[in-house]
């Protein structure tokens, strides 16, 4: 029983050596490198999905949507942000006053849709955007509240 | 001998300044205004090399065969959007010679900022002054060697 | 001048050519001294700030944030180039800043806060701000010999630049390869020792190495006589202070800027304050005789030609090379491959040889060929970086604006961070491009043909013969800058 005490206050005394060794400099450069490598991505997904929180996003690419298929409750405004990641294209819910008419890559462009009747929109491309552009839609369903 | 080197830079500085002048000898082509289709595409514009000469007004016309394109011109600010199936027209008058590079300023995909052509506008003054300056530079260098070669 | 004021007034001379009778001093440009140097660290407050660790932590911890944000940009962020933080920051921002700015007058001030190794460094040192005096942490094995040399960092940079078309326009390919380097050199640094990794595998260290050869800033050790009689040697072995040089060179014995990292180590572990940082002519140097060797000339001829094929390729009006360069085909990508590396480790080299063969000869062949064309290699480096100087201007002019939205929006995810994420893309100052490029080349023909005379002196001690011996190297550097001003220009 004395020597396992024995033995366990020097491995804590070694530990509590070795903290101390750790100044406080030291434990100012991990809190900073704790943030760089932990608090700043989290921050910064945290921050992503916050603004996106009610939106959903659209990416235009050669040729599809995605995602093409969408859902949203008539008469409730319906939030999109819509990006390309290629080249520039367009964007129209048929039926609906909803359109972007140039899609530049890169740059996002909120729209909000809000679809009185449920039933099925589609929504196209309406810049052209290459050799299958005629073919890229996609199905906005409105569903009743 | 240090003597002989300065002369020998001042004779190459008087080489360079006769220079200046004859860079723009020899009788200049009227202005003569042309018409250039270029066809934008990915990720070049065809074709890709125009020239024309100084004072020229130029009208272009750019058409886009893929997806939206744009244009723009280094050192004339012609700034242009060019969609698939419209023709656009832009004018300007050449008064400022050299090469310049005209660029797509509509992102067109990965290789957007490498979409690139060249405006040659003749005389090509500042690669004829870069070359003088050069040979001047050179010739005044390969003096120095054989002075150096022949001893002090 | 007495043996001391003349190694003070030319740090890093050995004391050997101390005893040399008075030489009448050299010039660059035929005004400014070779041996001119300003000592920065006169004053005590920036001596004070070199040694402190945080000085080197917080830029590197901050240039770590940064790589983390182009990390997850590159991997979740768009695919569209001028709209990531990876692409708009790496390849326009960083690369600008090195080859206009860092290399020419701060040498490798970048090695000093690059976030690429440090991961490693905190690891294999087991802190980040504090001198801990024990064994360092994983194997520290020492680096091969036969693969002590800049071959390794060619070859991987060749491998590199055959893709240059892909990592600089999509950000998953950036990231992949940036993302690579530091995983391996991670990984190294807790199997060899030191900077081991930095020092012979970046390929980014490769080229900033040679150039830093021509920078205006350098760090020696201020006064030969106190080095020679202190003989413990804590630069090189370390000690509590601070730890032994990580770059693996020696303080002491520091004659060239190719392999200081700026880690700015020396300062903290010199007992004697001898440790300068010097502001100097550019080019200085070049002008060293010792270490001199054929991996470093191939460096010279590998950034000389890259220059020539990336302005060719990405700025030229020859779409069939752009399809290339971005994998199109892969028999046009192959091509390209092909092509590239023959131009910069075949042709260039051949050309290069032929000019000194052409000087051998006509100096009488007095000095190995092999002497002959290594030396000559070093005068291509005022034109190759001023080549990179230029071509760097027609990336910053166009596309420089697109830094102002991007850190706003790095993601392009619609943020809006500074407000600053709507800004249109902006060129500036385009109409300055030719004439800039232009005086880039010609300032550095003419700075290479002052070198090249000077290295001439040196490889051929009679004036005569050097004078024979330059005229090829004068033909060829003509040539050289011809063929980039119409490149550029024409």
């Amino acid at each position: 029983m004395r020597t396992f005490m024995n033995a366990f206050s020097k491995w804590g005394r070694q530990r509590l050596f070795q903290l101390r060794a750790i100044g406080t400099g030291e434990l100012v450069a991990l809190a900073v490198v704790a943030m760089v490598l932990v608090v700043g991505p989290a921050s910064v997904f945290a921050y992503g999905r916050w603004m996106d929180r009610h939106v959903a996003v659209v990416h235009a690419r050669q040729w599809q949507y995605a995602p093409n298929v969408l859902h949203a409750t008539a008469g409730v405004p319906f939030r999109t942000r819509l990006v390309s990641d290629d080249v520039v294209h367009g964007f129209k819910v048929i039926g609906l006053d909803a359109q972007v008419t140039q899609l530049i890559p890169g740059k996002s462009m909120e729209l909000t849709v809000t679809a009185p009747k449920p039933g099925t929109y589609l929504y196209m491309c309406t810049t052209y955007c290459g050799l299958k552009h005629a073919m890229m839609f996609g199905k906005l369903i409105v569903t009743a509240p | 001998m240090r003597g002989r080197r300065y002369l020998a830079v001042v004779a190459g500085g008087v080489i360079l300044v006769a220079g200046l002048f004859a860079v723009r000898l020899g009788a200049a082509p009227l202005p003569h205004p042309r018409t250039i289709t270029l066809e934008a595409s990915q990720w070049r514009y065809t074709p890709g090399i125009v020239t024309v000469n100084e004072g020229d007004p130029v009208t272009l016309i750019i058409k886009a065969s893929d997806v939206t394109h744009g244009f723009y011109l280094d050192g004339y600010n012609v700034t242009e959007t060019v969609v698939p199936g419209q023709t656009i027209t832009a004018h300007f008058v050449a008064t400022r010679s050299g090469r310049w590079m005209f660029r797509c300023a509509v992102t067109c995909g990965p290789f957007h900022p490498y979409m690139i052509g060249w405006l040659r506008v003749q005389p090509n003054v500042t690669l004829r002054l870069g070359l003088l300056a050069l040979g001047t530079i050179g010739a005044t260098a390969l003096y120095a060697a054989w002075e150096e070669g022949r001893g002090r | 001048m007495s043996v001391q004021e003349r190694l003070v007034a030319n740090p890093g001379a050995d004391a050997a050519t101390a005893d040399a009778p008075a030489l009448p001093r050299e010039m660059f440009l035929g005004f400014v001294p070779v041996d001119a140097r300003f000592e920065l660290t006169k004053a005590p407050w920036l001596r004070r700030l070199l040694r402190n660790r945080w000085t080197t932590f917080l830029p590197t911890a901050l240039n770590l944030f940064l790589f983390l944000v182009i990390l997850a940009a590159g991997i979740v962020g768009t695919p569209v180039g001028n709209a990531n933080i990876a692409i708009v920051f790496i390849w326009i921002f960083w690369w600008s800043a090195l080859m206009l700015v860092l290399v020419p007058f701060a040498s490798r001030l970048w090695c000093g806060m690059c976030p690429l190794p440090v991961l490693g460094e905190w690891a294999q040192r087991f802190s980040l701000v504090t001198r801990r005096w024990h064994r360092p942490l994983g194997l520290s094995l020492k680096w091969p010999k036969k693969l002590r040399s800049m071959w390794l960092v060619n070859g991987v940079f060749l491998g590199v630049a055959a893709f240059s078309g892909i990592i600089t326009t999509r950000p998953w390919a950036t990231v992949a390869l940036l993302g690579s380097i530091m995983v391996l050199g991670t990984g190294l640094f807790l199997v060899y020792e030191r900077r081991t990794f930095c020092r012979y595998l970046c390929p980014v260290g490769g080229f900033l190495g040679l150039y830093a050869n021509f920078a205006a800033l350098e760090i020696r050790p201020k006064s030969q006589p106190v080095c020679v009689g202190h003989k413990s040697k804590e630069c090189i072995l370390g000690s509590q202070a601070g730890h032994g040089c990580p770059w693996l060179e020696q303080p002491t014995n520091l004659k060239r800027n190719t392999y200081c990292g700026m880690c700015l180590e020396c300062f903290r572990s010199c007992s004697q304050d001898n440790m300068g940082l010097y502001v100097r002519p550019f080019g200085t140097d070049l002008l060293v005789e010792s270490h001199r060797g054929l991996d470093e000339s191939w460096k010279a001829f590998i950034m000389l030609g890259a220059a020539a094929v990336y302005s060719a390729t990405m700025m030229g009006p020859w779409g069939t090379l752009k399809d290339w360069a971005n994998l199109r085909s892969l028999g046009g990508w192959a091509l390209f491959a092909a092509g590239l590396i023959t131009v910069l480790a075949g042709v260039l080299p051949a050309l290069h040889g032929a000019s000194a063969w052409l000087s051998w000869r006509l100096a009488g062949r007095t000095v190995p060929l092999k002497k002959v064309f290594t030396n000559f290699a070093y005068h291509l480096v005022p034109i190759g970086l001023l080549a990179w100087i230029g071509f760097s201007f027609a990336i910053l002019l166009p596309n420089g604006s697109y830094v102002i939205r991007i850190i706003s929006d790095p993601f392009g995810w619609g943020w809006n961070l500074f407000g600053t994420a709507h800004f249109a893309w902006t060129p500036v100052l385009t109409s300055w491009l030719p004439a800039l490029q232009a005086a880039s080349l010609l300032f550095g023909f003419v700075y290479s043909l002052d070198v090249a005379w000077k290295i001439a002196r040196q490889t051929f001690p009679a004036p005569a013969a050097a004078a024979r011996a330059v005229v090829p190297q004068i033909v060829l550097l003509g040539g050289i800058t011809a063929a980039f001003l119409w490149l550029f220009v024409g």
